[in-house]
């Protein structure tokens, strides 16, 4: 008895010393900033003292409330694209046993290991109106509809969503696979084995037991984007412009209420598809409870 | 556990002991800068010849921080160290000349009490390059070193505009014939289109001084008819997918005449040379100004902290990018204007390029606290157009 009360003391010395270098790293470097930044929103930036303005000039500027709408129907589209694919190809993945499906398999998941910086400079080589797909296009005789094809992608929200997908399907594909691979093959060829047909077998039994992680998915490619800066600077429009790009040139001129403000917005946008996140994870302990 | 232990702090020892043998005495200089990557490349070569000479006063750290992304956190990187006094990080800042204006407006900003004390008056004569310098600081002359040049000049390729536009008033019309194949690039994410659009407001401000002191805020009442012209080129200005686009970055610009999809840009100077030595844009670009007004140059100097607990080492280092050593670097590394006498230098491919390019013309303009009003007026009233 004694010693196990020793040890108990010990374990619990033990998660306090591996936790609190955590605790302090995020206190210092996320919570503090991040208090920080809330209360200077609400700063007037010549007398400091209390206002709503910053928020008022984020909601009336032209410039500004054209972000905010713009990210947010950006990061939507980015959601639901990718999502979609992703759903489409992890069936594919956990379904087929074909070479084609097994090659993918290897290969899906090269975009995340892809800087990000150097992706968006070798699309843009690719879909730019005088990119690759324009060169190819010249090889076509003059006459015909497909000569000198110029994709208008670039520099609009086209380029942005076709890029965003392309970082965010491997990702997304990666979390929904691996809840595919939970439901067991047995499952599905009991249902089939009844005379169930493929659309029942999906509504019924694939799509319930993965929902779930297709909300995580799409909760974390969410939130990525609503912060992306990369892409739309290189690849957005002058504008509207989303609000990562929107918030350096705060900074670059000074206006760092205005830049607080937006990133309280988007500190609020991501909350939003946290508190989606948390509550689909509690959902799931209460099943579990049961 | 008590093995790795030790082990460890065998190692540590070893270690500690091994670079205090092999360290000098000298004091390490922290030399902070900003820019494209071509002004880092050319700062490590110029430290490197430094802290290999054998006389050097100091050891010299390169503190960079790329431009478009954290040029501002420099600025207030070093106003924040001197409001909280401290002194071990900052010893000298390079610039362009214009940008240090905005150094001292933001130390008011932040409350520091006599803003520009934040940088030292010189004492020149402990550089005894310094007589050599050709080139003037254009704003705190007591308190910058220049050491290159550079301006923004207007790029074409001569094999599809043979005869480029000779004046501003001919540049529309040019423009106007040819839709789509003239660009510059968003002010506010690179200096070669900043340049334009100054030049482009500036000008047409009825003021034969307005050019001179640019800075002054009453100018700013000013700029609606420079802003009317730039919203008649608008249309004429490269498109995308049916949308006008600026480039972004002065290299935006650049890729994009490299591509054949514009025919002219304002850009800078070193960087068109340098993309000429690399072949990323054709043989057939060709730098010149309009007659009626030049694009705006700048020079670029060093400044000497206030923090800095090394000033005399400082004095030396700053000497030597003054050196005729230090100068062909740059003109060889980055195309720089050198601040020297470009014949007492090695007369290089380099060298005989940038020669064209006289600092005596160039066309410097600080708009100083004016900039941030014209950048976010440029954001409302020409970015937004469609």
């Amino acid at each position: 008895m004694k010693t196990t009360k020793k040890s108990n003391w010990k374990t619990t010395l033990f998660i306090i010393g591996a936790l609190t270098p955590a605790m302090l790293v995020s206190l210092g470097l996320v919570v503090y900033p991040m208090i920080n930044q809330v209360i200077r929103s609400f700063k007037d930036p010549k007398s400091g003292a209390f206002t709503f303005d910053n928020y008022v000039y984020l909601f009336t500027n032209k410039l500004s409330s054209n972000a905010i709408w713009y990210t947010v129907v950006v990061s939507i589209l980015t959601v639901i694209l990718s999502i979609a694919i992703a759903y489409l190809l992890a069936m594919f993945l956990r379904f087929s046993n074909s070479k084609i499906s097994k090659t993918i398999g290897n290969l899906y998941l090269i975009p995340r290991f892809i800087p990000s910086l150097v992706a968006v400079y070798a699309m843009k080589t690719i879909i730019a109106d005088s990119g690759l797909l324009n060169r190819i296009s010249l090889l076509f005789p003059e006459n015909s509809p497909l000569y000198n094809y110029k994709p208008g992608m670039l520099y609009n929200m086209k380029g942005i969503l076709f890029m965003n997908c392309w970082f965010n399907i491997p990702f997304a594909t990666m979390i929904i696979v691996a809840a595919l691979a939970g439901i067991s093959e047995s499952v599905v060829e009991s249902a089939q084995d009844v005379g169930a047909g493929k659309l029942l077998i999906f509504f019924k039994i694939i799509l319930p037991l993965s929902y779930k992680d297709v909300l995580i998915a799409a909760t974390f490619v969410f939130m990525s984007n609503i912060s992306s800066f990369t892409t739309p600077y290189l690849i957005g429009a002058n504008f509207p412009q989303m609000l990562g790009v929107y918030l350096r040139k705060q900074f670059g001129n000074g206006k760092y209420e205005i830049a607080a403000a937006t990133s309280v917005v988007i500190f609020v946008l991501c909350s939003i598809s946290a508190i989606v996140y948390l509550y689909t994870n509690m959902k799931e302990q209460a099943w579990e409870e049961n | 556990m008590k093995k790795a232990l030790l082990f460890v702090l065998a190692i540590v020892t070893v270690l500690s002991v091994c670079t205090t043998v092999f360290a000098d005495d000298l004091p390490t200089i922290q030399f902070w800068s900003t820019g494209s990557q071509n002004v880092q490349d050319v700062f490590a070569e110029v430290i490197k010849a430094y802290n290999a000479k054998e006389d050097r006063a100091a050891n010299v750290e390169l503190q960079f921080v790329l431009s478009g992304t954290g040029d501002t956190s420099l600025r207030s990187g070093y106003i924040s160290a001197v409001a909280a006094g401290d002194t071990s990080r900052y010893d000298v800042i390079a610039e362009n000349g214009t940008d240090f204006l905005r150094y001292i407006s933001e130390a008011e900003v932040n409350g520091i009490s006599d803003p520009e004390s934040i940088f030292v008056d010189l004492d020149f004569s402990k550089m005894s390059n310094y007589p050599n310098v050709k080139m003037a600081a254009s704003v705190y002359p007591e308190k910058l070193v220049p050491y290159r040049g550079t301006t923004v000049v207007f790029d074409y390729d001569s094999a599809k505009v043979p005869e480029p536009p000779q004046t501003w008033d001919e540049l529309v019309e040019w423009m106007k014939a040819n839709p789509g194949r003239f660009v510059y690039n968003d002010p506010d994410t690179g200096g070669a289109g900043k340049a334009f659009v100054i030049a482009a407001i500036y000008r047409q401000i009825d003021d034969p001084d307005a050019f001179k002191n640019a800075s002054d805020p009453k100018y700013v009442d000013m700029y609606d008819a420079g802003f009317e012209w730039l919203a008649e080129i608008h249309p004429y200005i490269y498109s995308s997918g049916g949308h006008v686009q600026y480039a972004v970055k002065n290299q935006g610009s650049l890729d994009l005449l490299g591509q054949g999809e514009v025919w002219m840009t304002p850009a800078w100077a070193d960087g068109t040379l340098t993309a000429l030595e690399n072949k990323t844009l054709p043989e057939t670009v060709k730098m010149y100004q309009l007659s009626d007004l030049s694009l705006t140059g700048t020079d670029v100097d060093m400044a000497l902290c206030a923090t800095s607990q090394h000033q005399d080492e400082a004095y030396d280092f700053m000497n030597f990018v003054i050196s005729p050593e230090a100068q062909q670097i740059f003109v060889d590394v980055m195309k720089a204007v050198p601040v020297v006498d470009a014949a007492t230098l090695e007369q290089t491919d380099s060298v005989q390029a940038v020669s064209l390019l006289n600092p005596a013309d160039f066309n410097i303009v600080s708009a100083g606290g004016n900039e941030t009003t014209l950048l976010e007026r440029w954001a409302e009233d020409i970015a937004t157009l469609n």
